[in-house]
């Protein structure tokens, strides 16, 4: 497993080590996910599951003190490209890799101005424009329905599961490649949990999903495969078919 | 005692000191305006001049605080014009680029700066305009922007860490939102970090506006004279309020003109709370146009 991935390789993790200053997270690992694969990793807490997911957008850049190492390959736009190449721009990558993170992060501002915020950081102006990609995107997220009448009502007042369902959508309308979950239920409900599930598992026929979870049961309803990242290794964990059977 | 017990005994103490706080404020304020109140009439601002004369007109105020009035809200507009961006642009440095070493010595020398008493930055202030007398123009003495510059110097450490401790606060998850989605890092401060730090910061700058409007060491030294008229240019002397309470109070010699000094007092508190609205009015626009600007 060398250089470029293969076809139907999505993601390809070659050697890659992290470390905090001198204190390593993980070290030399590689691994492959799939194209339209919904993988799950779990793993006891502190072992560096959040890091591996930053490590694919190199969101890690923006931590002092954190330092990565190896190469990181994803297919984007039908390109192997090394992403972990400092040449290649790492806001373009963030938009192909989105992320959505443990608690629910709405901006504090308007529900329409989350999902646009993006799209005007990339400087889109026109008003028609956004309000059709806001509402494409708050549909993917099982949204629109839910506040197509309060649009312009501050994000921050909705739910835990509509916030997290938001921040889906935000992610989401940018029409990336990969989404990154980290634990994206943990703070909710077990009925926004499963509205969330059911949305991932729909996401996973456009495109590559990469989910860390704590939850037996989640990775038993959700996971292709599930990897397990613990003492600073990535290893496939126990065929699917045990969860299956716990 | 039981952890109940001692909470309850924490809580007591707590609750206490912050009334005395405000009990103490209170009783300063009530103070200063029970004994000035008598003296607030239009003639402790125009003396004899019209009002209406005297603010739009060209007529000379010989005996009213108007001229000082003038004075101390210049001195403060200036000050805070000077010092509000260069302490933004520092705190945006210490919080978000400066790492290791150069962090370090920048904090202490901003802490060092902080605790300079304002009779020194006065002094140096008098120096400065000596200085440039001597080598620059012999026009130059103590005057308005000299004190602005001094004041600016005497708030900007605040300012500073107020800016730095606002945007350090802030949350990873927030600070790390707006970058997973694919903003640069100035994107981020711009639209993320530092309207998510208004509050904080907007604080700073009360504070540093109060600490202008009262500080009289500074002004005494750089530019503040007791007969000085309506401020005519910013190389020029000028009056200000707290400079006219310092000189009534120690050398007032009728009842009538230390009443005089308690209603400036009262003047005072006014300009510094409408500086305050002010700046709160600011921070509101800007916190709406930043989060839910079209």
């Amino acid at each position: 497993m060398k250089g470029k991935p293969a076809m139907g390789v999505k993601i390809r993790l070659q050697k890659v080590s992290f470390r905090y200053g001198t204190r390593f997270v993980f070290q030399e690992v590689s691994v492959e996910f799939h194209e339209h694969e919904l993988a799950v990793i779990v793993g006891p807490s502190g072992q560096g599951k959040s890091t591996l997911l930053m490590c694919l957008n190199r969101l890690w850049e923006e931590i002092p003190g954190a330092r990565m190492e190896g190469e990181v390959w994803i297919t984007l736009d039908g390109r192997p490209r090394c992403v972990s190449d400092p040449s290649f721009p790492a806001t373009t990558l963030r938009r192909r890799v989105a992320m959505v993170f443990q608690t629910p992060n709405p901006l504090p501002m308007t529900i329409f101005n989350n999902v646009a915020f993006p799209h005007k950081l990339m400087g889109v102006r026109d008003r028609k424009t956004l309000e059709e990609t806001v509402r494409k995107a708050l549909a993917k997220a099982y949204l629109w329905d839910e506040v197509k009448d309060r649009l312009h009502e501050d994000a921050r007042h909705l739910s835990g599961g509509q916030q997290q369902r938001l921040c889906i959508a935000r992610a989401l309308s940018l029409d990336p490649e990969v989404v990154l979950l980290d634990e994206p239920t943990s703070s909710l409900d077990e009925k926004a949990a499963r509205v969330i599930e059911n949305l991932l598992l729909d996401l996973k026929r456009r495109l590559t999903v990469i989910v860390v979870s704590h939850s037996t049961d989640q990775v038993r309803r959700l996971a292709d495969r599930v990897f397990r990242l613990q003492e600073g290794r990535l290893f496939l964990d126990r065929p699917l078919a045990d969860y299956l059977s716990l | 005692m039981k952890p109940s017990g001692r909470f309850f005994v924490l809580k007591i103490w707590a609750a206490g000191c912050a009334l005395a706080v405000v009990s103490g404020a209170g009783l300063v304020v009530g103070f200063v305006i029970r004994r000035g109140a008598p003296a607030l009439r239009p003639s402790l601002l125009f003396g004899a001049a019209p009002p209406w004369h005297a603010v739009f007109g060209n007529v000379p105020v010989f005996d009213g605080l108007w001229p000082a009035v003038l004075g101390t809200v210049s001195v403060v507009l200036l000050a805070v014009g000077f010092a509000v961006p260069l302490g933004l642009a520092a705190g945006i440095y210490l919080a978000e680029f400066a790492r290791g070493r150069t962090k370090q010595m920048l904090s202490v020398a901003f802490d060092i700066l902080a605790g300079i008493p304002s009779i020194v930055i006065g002094l140096f202030g008098f120096s400065l305009s000596l200085t440039l007398h001597r080598f620059v123009s012999p026009r130059i003495g103590p005057c308005l922007v000299l004190s602005a510059f001094c004041l600016g110097i005497l708030v900007l450490p605040y300012l500073i860490r107020a800016v730095q401790s606002a945007l350090e606060g802030l949350p990873l998850s927030l600070r790390l939102t707006a970058l997973s989605l694919g903003a640069h890092r100035v994107q981020n401060l711009r639209y993320v970090l530092l309207p998510s730090s208004l509050n904080a910061i907007a604080t700073g700058v009360i504070l540093a506006i109060g600490r202008c409007a009262e500080d009289t060491a500074v002004i005494l030294l750089t530019g503040a004279v007791a007969l000085a008229g309506k401020p005519r240019s910013l190389l020029e002397n000028f009056e200000a309020l707290p400079f006219y309470i310092y000189y009534v109070s120690s050398q007032y010699t009728s009842a009538e003109e230390l009443e005089r000094g308690f209603g400036a007092a009262i003047i005072l508190l006014a300009i510094s709370l409408g500086l305050y609205l002010i700046a709160l009015s600011i921070r509101h626009r800007i916190g709406r146009q930043a989060f839910y600007g079209r």
